[in-house]
């Protein structure tokens, strides 16, 4: 069953940010949620995420569906190492080292995250995210902190992603959502209103 | 192996500090020596070396070790059911506002109040062998809720929400993130409330005098105007007291890697 939001509203402490949107997701593939800061886009990740409940309306086709998410923040737990990080979503020890290593950690797999530098945190982060058996996999600006050639590199581990459930991805770098071939939903206005399409549907 | 400069400070540091330790031991025990030669009077500061001769003999009887055990039991029995009642608590009014709300003036007013007091109260309510266990139970409580409650309220909300995107489980995310983030503010509560315990406890058995208790011991020392046994129970309470807090420090950082300074 698809995804879909049927007339959202959200508000945060009554200043609303969603005003009965309608959207579909799409079963497979990227989706780009781009516009500018405030304008709502974590807030879209957070309801399909299932942090947020929406104040009407109603996100379907969440149910028994597993989320992967990549924060805005690493959020790892400092007192486990790089790989039990990975394996904590219920990742097995085999799968969970080979992302390791296709993310370029293989060497520090047994040290915990203060001991690494933003970059390798960033990128255990990514490598907990998709190694994780998962359904819907949420990206909020998950390239933080990293160069290009290394968000380059870790482009075709989301492509494959891709090809089996729907990734939406939050970013301000346009040759990211390029390099993904995704679908751009552009948002710009407080509160978001109405039906949200993609720009490929517009022209 | 060449040692770095810094190697060589830390390295300094760690060999003077016995050192240093000992050489204060040193100057007290001298300005002691000399007090008690000048005033001259054993019934007002006996001389360290009476003190030492009487913890000694002391050492040496049956009802000494007697006393040690029996009030090493009671002070850690009230200890250990007030860690375990202060964590439960600790959980409970952080789960439930209206026990937060209820409960909160009343360990208040514990912390606040002076133990003399409640030594007293308890005397009329709880039978003597126990009130120093329950002393001690009623010192450390409130201190382990109030910082085992301060950990539940700092555990970082967004590793909260990790867990639950990853759908974790309620036992997964206690095991991995309530009990690590609240483990410090525990730990720090044992540390502290030992020492508390202990010397709430020995108070309680020198007010209240329970048979066999060092507190009794050093009560009656002071009625019969035995000044070097008054100092000698003394120094066993102080040798006690550091002994735990060492021991239970060792007990839980044991498996903790020791961080360079």
């Amino acid at each position: 069953m698809s995804i879909q939001f049927h007339c959202v509203s959200f508000s945060y402490d009554k200043t609303p940010v969603l005003q009965e949107i309608s959207w579909r997701l799409p079963d497979t593939g990227v989706v780009c949620l781009w516009g500018p800061s405030g304008c709502g886009k974590t807030t879209l990740l957070r309801l399909l995420a299932g942090l947020e409940k929406p104040t009407a309306g109603a996100v379907e086709g969440l149910d028994a569906k597993r989320v992967s998410v990549v924060f805005q923040e690493d959020r790892l737990l400092p007192w486990l190492t790089a790989l039990e990080n990975v394996m904590l979503p219920g990742t097995g020890e085999k799968e969970a080292k080979e992302m390791l290593t296709r993310l370029g950690l293989e060497d520090v797999c047994g040290v915990c995250p203060s001991s690494l530098s933003g970059g390798q945190q960033r990128r255990v982060a990514l490598a907990r995210a998709l190694a994780a058996p998962c359904d819907l996999l949420l990206l909020d600006e998950p390239f933080n902190g990293l160069d290009e050639g290394t968000w380059q590199d870790i482009l075709p581990l989301i492509s494959q992603k891709a090809r089996a459930c729907p990734v939406v991805l939050v970013t301000h770098v346009r040759a990211q959502a390029e390099g993904l071939q995704a679908q751009v939903v552009s948002l710009s206005n407080v509160p978001i209103s109405g039906f949200l399409s993609f720009e490929t549907d517009k022209k | 192996m060449a040692l770095c400069p810094r190697t060589i400070f830390i390295m300094g540091n760690k060999m003077k500090k016995p050192l240093v330790v000992l050489a204060t031991s040193v100057f007290w025990l001298a300005v002691w020596w000399i007090l008690s030669g000048w005033i001259g009077q054993e019934i007002l500061l006996p001389s360290p070396w009476v003190v030492f001769l009487t913890v000694c003999r002391l050492c040496r009887t049956a009802a000494f070790w007697q006393a040690v055990g029996v009030s090493l039991w009671r002070v850690l029995s009230g200890f250990v059911a007030a860690v375990v009642a202060g964590a439960l608590l600790a959980v409970a009014t952080c789960r439930f506002r209206l026990l937060h709300t209820v409960c909160s003036p009343l360990l208040h007013v514990v912390r606040a109040a002076p133990v003399a007091s409640f030594i007293i109260l308890a005397y009329f309510w709880i039978r003597l062998d126990v009130l120093p266990a329950f002393i001690a139970f009623l010192m450390v409580l409130p201190m382990v809720w109030a910082n085992v409650a301060e950990g539940i309220r700092q555990t970082d909300r967004r590793l909260l929400e990790m867990a639950k995107v990853y759908r974790l489980g309620f036992w997964r995310t206690v095991r991995h993130v309530w009990v690590p983030s609240v483990r410090p503010y525990f730990l720090t509560a044992c540390t502290t409330g030992l020492g508390f315990a202990w010397k709430s406890g020995i108070a309680a058995e020198v007010i209240c005098s329970p048979a066999r208790a060092i507190g009794s011991s050093l009560g009656d020392a002071k009625a019969y105007l035995q000044m070097p046994e008054v100092f000698a129970w003394t120094v066993t309470v102080v040798l006690l007291s550091v002994l735990l807090e060492r021991g239970l420090v060792w007990l839980v950082y044991r498996h903790k890697q020791e961080v360079t300074p």
